[in-house]
């Protein structure tokens, strides 16, 4: 699943680590989701929706590759 | 915390009454013996390193390090990762037990060899099996 966190984040001026500990999740988590690497829970999902200040469809891009 | 460390405690005295029952009552080199020596060394040398290493990990744990520890312990892909690496193992790990039964069988290797590679191999189906059921009825 493709997501803007990493563009969301930059343009709140946050690092990495910063981003990890708001949400309480490890560094490690924030940089496999960047890269598309790992979909998130709801939960998880919609704790960054709140951080980024948008919907979770803002934050995640969801496409027929997801089966949507 | 201080349940592991009563673990430990315990363990350390099960294992040190174990060698000494192999020491002074069950003497002479029978099986008895050898598994109170066995299983009271493995016992003893376990719980005295959990200890030391409770003991070390309590000098250096700052609210820091509490805090990185308890995000890692619960972060959801690190979870995800740890069901993942213990499915696969089941996984993997099943098949050869089975193979490594079959061929002790035909090599004629020892019965009780025979028998414990067997009884491991239930022992990972039930519990792959009651794992299932459980997590099925509860997720």
């Amino acid at each position: 699943m493709k997501n803007r966190i990493k563009e969301l984040r930059a343009a709140r001026d946050l690092t990495q680590a910063e981003l990890a500990e708001i949400i309480s999740v490890s560094s490690r988590t924030i940089i496999s989701l960047e890269k598309g690497q790992y979909n998130p829970s709801v939960l998880l999902a919609h704790k960054l929706s709140l951080v980024f200040d948008c919907p979770i469809e803002e934050v995640f891009l969801f496409g027929e590759e997801d089966g949507i | 915390m201080k349940k592991n460390i009563l673990i430990s405690v315990c363990g350390l005295a099960a294992g040190i009454v174990l060698i000494l029952l192999a020491v002074f009552v069950f003497t002479g080199s029978t099986p008895l013996n050898g598994a109170c020596y066995g299983i009271g060394a493995a016992l003893l040398v376990l719980s005295a390193g959990n200890l030391v290493g409770a003991s070390v990990k309590k000098a250096v744990e700052t609210p820091e390090t509490l805090k990185i520890q308890e995000i890692e312990e619960h972060d959801e892909r690190n979870i995800r990762i740890r069901e993942r690496a213990g499915w696969n193992t089941v996984r993997i790990f099943t098949p050869v037990l089975c193979a490594c039964t079959l061929v002790s069988a035909l090599a004629g290797a020892e019965v009780y060899v025979t028998f414990a590679a067997c009884g491991l191999v239930l022992l990972v189906a039930g519990l792959s099996i009651g794992s299932q059921i459980y997590y099925d009825k509860r997720l």
